[in-house]
């Protein structure tokens, strides 16, 4: 045992080291949260980029990720296929489908019955954008963001798609994109995690959300993903609990940290000193948080604007509101997940429920930091894992279908942060199920995410198992067609 | 035998000498035949083999005390004409390389060439004198050494290129910004990666040097290369499109490639007119070329701005962040700072006093949400550089935000949810670089933004649009946390906005807002209840009605036991599922509170121990008919003391079920009465649709039976 300690400090490296002479009690969480190469030259570090700044001048400082889990049909969004309604019933020509694997829901199926959405399509907005009458709201602010009808990816299921989306890899062993920033850019409020991940459900058919997805992989801990509660108290166990007063939590924290530093100096694990700077943090959110969350004190105009539910916790709307308070008070990343997008039966009657639960927030999301000056500041995503077929899966009527997964070809959308408003980007074929104008890859979305934070995708590295790990592995690049 | 060999190859080794001789002395007036040049070509495999046989050599002549004598003169003497014989072989090839032509700038091969033969004569010398003294040996390996090092360098740099082997010390990055003239920007980097390591001074490959811009011009072997404005007839482009076993294709196979973009980069550049000094601003945007300038502009580093300003002191800067604070450079090695400042209750005038040491560097400052006053925009006002400040929800008004006038350099101004007002004008007009301003929620009406948007266009005030339309309240929420209620538990009703009033009813009739009570207490539930309730506040319109399926817990059974087997499928908790005060949710039928039968009707005793009087049962199940989940045909209930003796004391009916409710997807009850007797055992059994109908898509197949919960009350 002690011989694997020794080795094990062999391991320490440099940064580990310098870092671990400047350790002093209490000063240690703070010390450490800040840049500690502020203004170095980069060429006399080891890996010629700095953490913890952006690599040029970002034009987003935040991300807010509405993720909707599950993977909301393209058909029946942002992607308006008249052709599908005409041929309604006409198998899939094979030439379209072109070899393209099928899930094992569908696979068994010897027709693939096209069939357009249910619900008709307008034109909004000054670029004429083709959006689903079950998004009316955000059909409102369709000038402001940027619609990307050429997602791609190549996963066909919903863990392994999922899991590329937020790390950039099938497999869920790489740190996720929230917690990459946060390794990129460091906290902006110390008082705050710099990575948030808030939980929502919806009525459809949903799929699971795992703590993997906002890991921190291979990076240190503290840049992990903090999941916050759906109860009235949204950090669980954060306050002290009864009769304990501030100055005894400060004094066991003292008396707890000088053991830990303790046995950091005996062990020498990175974690250990992580584990001192967690308690540190959350001291401090004790302060920050129900501040922070408290959103009651909102206008009547802001809860009109996110809708009636936003007030009740754990809803989407909440959500979407508390995620623009914690985005405000300088949280890098806050990531939502909102589940019940899964509709392979039953299409028809669950999109409406799904589409109301999301569709009014998500869009006042976008007004309410636009007219608090932050939109310009903030990145705002809004989208799925994949796609899904043109063709139904299971019984096939009129006002009855179900839609299979399908990885060739999705919409998301943008806004704010560096993005071009009132645009829409790439185009799919007549079918909505190739792309046949500017694709873009996971990898390219990554690319463009960390372009406008200001994070060179190539050169935000970090070395894990003696190989160079980034969140684009290697590939990806910037979409400059949607920069401002 | 080794000596035989050793004799021949120094025969050999004696004629390469002289013909070495010859070639070094009248190399300028010999011309090489075709198939002289082939073996000219052999030079770079060659010049490999000297190199590791002398080192080879020197490490046996260190060591050559630990090896008995003779065989050490054996395998030097060997080695040492071996060497010797590639060695001339090597030069001589070398000789016939250089004659190949335009290849190679001869003045830059002089010392390559002369160190080169003067290793092979060294080698040959050492061959020669091995074994006549040990001084004169020694001295030719040093002076051989020295001399391999300067021509194997030598020769690496005429194939590598000069910075092979030390990289000039970190290029100093041409520093691109949109002065720059767009062949620097976007042309440029291209040839510098895929075109000057052949065509440059020292290495001018078919006589074309691109790396001044008069040799560029002038062109190569064939003539010019560009022809402005024409890409298909210059060379310097159509050699790049040739197939790439054509002889003339460039880069020639086994290079790096130009990629389409690439290509088509430098094809626009000589569509444009080949121009090496025009800017950015000299094209007009429908030239490809701007585009791609811009592009590239983009990519690299996001419009640098350049200030006046210097940097901060960085320990200064490092002591200002807190977690009150948040001091940081916009990204990395800019002078320019952001500022943050969090936590409202902690709040002090002293943070903003703080930063007055780097009251020049600031361009961001954010002060949200802070109770910040009319006095601290004093010092706010001081900070010169401000681009971007953020005020909403602070407590300054007018007189703060007139003090803000010699901001000259602020864009953005953020006053959302202010108490500013018209009387902010002066600040708005006298700014003159002002791009954004945000006055929502502030006391300016909407009419005068409208002026003020016409009266200065440079600038915009986003407005959110006031909502016309009246918005649905979300209906009310029940607190407790499960719709099973305990003995005695209070049933209560809750909604998040303020000023809500909640109506319900107990009876199952839908509540209205004019009649039916306020919920302003929590209510019991005797037995089962359905709690209707709405929600209504001036403003919104009514919420929709929800109705709480209430069941009081009642008095389950001791234990039950299933005398029919469930599907696998569904499980739930066994025999537990049916009493343990746990609906299950009708969205969710993989929850552990449902339990299904499909193959064989659902029949179970419950067991009270001894002889109980229950006066109700509710038996609840499932709706879900688009997955085939139907209710049950019928339900019987037997009651007895002895298992083997039962008897029916109620059983229910169903009628057929209506097609037209073929999308439902709830949850449904049955209750029975019972009158009076005790018993100890009940059974209950449920028939789960034998055949579904025709209408359905799952016709002629058996339905599903879900069940949850099974209510016992006295």
């Amino acid at each position: 045992m002690k011989n694997a300690f020794f080795e094990h400090r062999l391991n320490v490296n440099r940064r580990h080291f310098l870092g671990k002479l400047s350790v002093g009690l209490g000063s240690v969480a703070l010390g450490s949260l800040l840049i500690k190469d502020l203004f170095s030259n980069p060429e006399t570090l080891g890996q010629n980029i700095v953490t913890g700044l952006p690599h040029f001048a970002p034009k987003a400082k935040r991300v807010i990720y509405l993720f909707q889990n599950g993977a909301p049909s393209q058909l029946e969004t942002f992607d308006y296929k008249p052709t599908l309604t005409k041929m309604f019933g006409q198998d899939l020509p094979a030439s379209v489908r072109n070899g393209q694997r099928l899930t094992g829901m569908t696979s068994n199926q010897d027709k693939f019955p096209l069939v357009g959405s249910y619900f008709p399509f307008q034109q909004y907005g000054k670029s004429g954008t083709w959006i689903s009458d079950l998004f009316p709201n955000m059909a409102k602010i369709v000038d402001d963001i940027c619609i990307i009808k050429s997602m791609h990816t190549e996963a066909i299921n919903h863990d392994p798609a999922l899991t590329f989306m937020q790390t950039g890899a099938q497999q869920g062993n790489r740190p996720s994109m929230g917690a990459w920033l946060s390794y990129g850019l460091g906290t902006e409020n110390q008082n705050l995690p710099a990575y948030c991940v808030l939980l929502s459900k919806g009525k459809g058919n949903g799929q699971g959300v795992y703590s993997k997805l906002w890991t921190n992989g291979f990076l240190d801990s503290r840049h992990q993903g903090v999941q916050f509660s759906n109860s009235e108290e949204r950090v669980l166990y954060l306050n002290d609990q009864n009769g304990v007063t501030r100055e005894d939590r400060r004094k066991m924290l003292d008396k707890l940290n000088e053991l830990n530093s303790m046995s950091f100096d005996d062990v020498g694990d990175p974690e250990i000193r992580t584990k001192i700077e967690q308690y540190e943090l959350a001291y401090r959110m004790q302060t920050a948080v129900p501040e922070i969350t408290d959103i009651t004190k909102e206008p009547d105009s802001v809860i009109k604007m996110y809708g009636p539910d936003c007030l009740v916790p754990g809803s989407y709307a909440s959500n979407c509101l508390l995620a623009r308070k914690l985005s405000e008070s300088g949280v890098r990343f806050v990531q939502l997940y909102h589940q019940g997008w899964d509709q392979h039966v039953n299409l028809v009657g669950e999109m409406p429920g799904q589409a109301q639960d999301v569709d009014r927030a998500s869009a006042a999301l976008v007004q309410d930091l636009k007219q608090r000056g932050l939109l310009d500041e903030t990145l705002v995503i809004w989208g799925g894992e994949f796609g899904r077929t043109n063709y139904c899966q299971g019984p096939l009527s009129a006002d009855a279908y179900g839609r299979d997964h399908h990885p060739r070809a999705y919409s998301i959308w943008m806004a704010g942060g560096g993005i071009k408003p009132g645009m829409v980007y790439g185009e799919t074929d007549e079918f909505g199920y190739n792309i046949v104008e500017n694709p873009v890859h996971v990898n390219d979305f990554h690319a463009t995410v960390l372009h406008l934070l200001g994070l060179d995708h190539e050169k935000l590295i970090y070395k894990h198992l003696g190989r160079r790990y980034r969140l684009t592995d290697v590939a990806g690049h910037v979409v400059n067609d949607i920069l401002v | 035998m080794m000596g035989r060999i050793e004799n021949l190859i120094s025969l050999l080794n004696f004629g390469m000498a002289i013909l070495a001789g010859i070639l070094l002395i009248f190399s300028q007036y010999i011309t090489v035949p075709e198939w002289m040049s082939i073996a000219g070509r052999l030079h770079p495999v060659l010049l490999h083999l000297p190199i590791g046989m002398f080192g080879f050599y020197v490490m046996l002549y260190v060591f050559r005390n630990n090896l008995v004598k003779s065989e050490f003169e054996k395998i030097s003497g060997l080695l040492l004409s071996l060497c010797s014989m590639v060695s001339f072989g090597s030069a001589i090839a070398g000789v016939l390389l250089s004659h190949e032509t335009g290849e190679y700038q001869l003045s830059e091969l002089a010392i390559h060439k002369n160190t080169g033969f003067a290793f092979s004569f060294g080698v040959y010398l050492l061959y020669l004198t091995q074994s006549v003294n040990q001084v004169l040996t020694q001295a030719l390996i040093v002076i051989n050494s020295v001399l391999i090092i300067i021509a194997g360098h030598k020769g690496a740099e005429i194939t590598h290129g000069k910075n092979f082997l030390f990289p000039d010390e970190v290029k100093n990055e041409v520093n691109i910004d949109s002065n720059s003239s767009v062949f620097t920007m976007v042309v440029v980097p291209i040839l510098e990666k895929k075109c000057y390591s052949c065509h440059n001074n020292e290495k001018s490959k078919g006589d074309l040097i691109l790396t001044d811009t008069i040799s560029f011009l002038k062109g190569g072997e064939s003539g010019k290369i560009i022809y402005p404005g024409n890409p298909d007839s210059s060379k310097f482009i159509y050699s790049l499109l040739l197939p790439i076993e054509d002889e003339s294709h460039m880069p020639p196979q086994g290079k790096p490639q130009l990629s389409a973009k690439e290509i088509e980069t430098l094809s626009a550049w000589v569509q444009s007119g080949a121009d090496f000094n025009k800017k950015m601003s000299d094209y007009t945007e429908s030239e490809p070329i701007y585009n791609i300038a811009k592009a590239s502009q983009k990519n690299r580093l996001v419009a640098v701005k350049n200030y006046t300003f210097s940097q901060a002191d960085k320990t200064v800067v490092l002591g200002l962040n807190s977690p009150f604070m948040s001091v940081k450079p916009v990204y990395h090695g800019s002078p320019a700072l952001e500022v943050s400042v969090f936590l409202a209750a902690e709040y002090n005038t002293k943070h903003l006093n703080d930063l007055l040491k780097v009251k020049e560097q600031i361009v961001h400052l954010n002060l949200a949400d802070l109770p910040v006053s009319d006095d601290d925009l004093d010092i706010v006002a001081k900070f010169s550089h401000l681009e971007k400040l953020v005020l909403n929800g602070t407590k300054v008004t007018d007189d703060g935000v007139l003090k803000l006038k010699n901001c000259t350099f602020l864009e953005n101004l953020a006053l959302t949810k202010t108490a500013v007002s018209e009387k902010s004008e002066p600040v708005i007009s006298g700014l003159k670089k002002l791009k954004n301003v945000y006055l929502n929620d502030s006391k300016i009406d909407p009419n005068t933004l409208k002026n003020w948007q016409t009266l200065y266009p440079s600038i915009s005030f986003y407005m959110v649009e006031e909502l016309n339309e009246k918005i649905k309240l979300s209906p009310p929420l029940l607190v407790n946390e499960n719709t099973v209620i305990p003995v005695n538990e209070e049933v209560s009703l809750r909604h998040y906005i303020k000023d809500v009033v909640i109506k319900y009813t107990l009876d199952g009739s839908a509540p209205d807002s004019s009649s039916s009570p306020v919920f302003d207490k929590p209510v019991f539930i005797k037995g089962s209840a359905d709690l209707k309730a709405i929600a209504i506040k001036d403003g919104w319109l009514n919420s929709d009605v929800i109705t709480y399926s209430l069941f009081e817990k009642g008095m389950p059974p001791d234990s039950c036991t299933m005398l029919s087997t469930p599907n696998q499928q569904y499980l739930g908790l066994g025999n537990l599922t049916f009493t343990n005060g746990d609906r299950g949710p009708v969205s969710n039928l993989k929850d552990q509170n449902w339990i299904a039968f499909r193959d064989v009707p659902f029949s179970a005793i419950f067991d009270y121990g001894k002889p109980k009087l229950v006066q109700k049962i509710s038996f609840c199940y499932g709706l879900q008919v688009p997955a085939y989940v139907f209710p049950p045909t019928s339900v019987k209930i037997y009651g007895g003391n002895d298992v083997k003796i039962m008897k029916l004391i109620s059983q229910k009916k169903l009628p057929l079920f209506d097609p037209k409710d073929k999308d439902q997807i709830k949850p449904e009850v049955i209750h029975f009465v019972l009158s009076g007797q005790p018993f100890r055992y009940y059974k209950i059994e449920a028939q789960n649709l034998p055949v579904i109908p025709k209408w359905h898509p799952g016709k002629g197949e058996k339905g599903w039976l879900f069940i949850d919960e099974i209510f016992f009350y006295q």
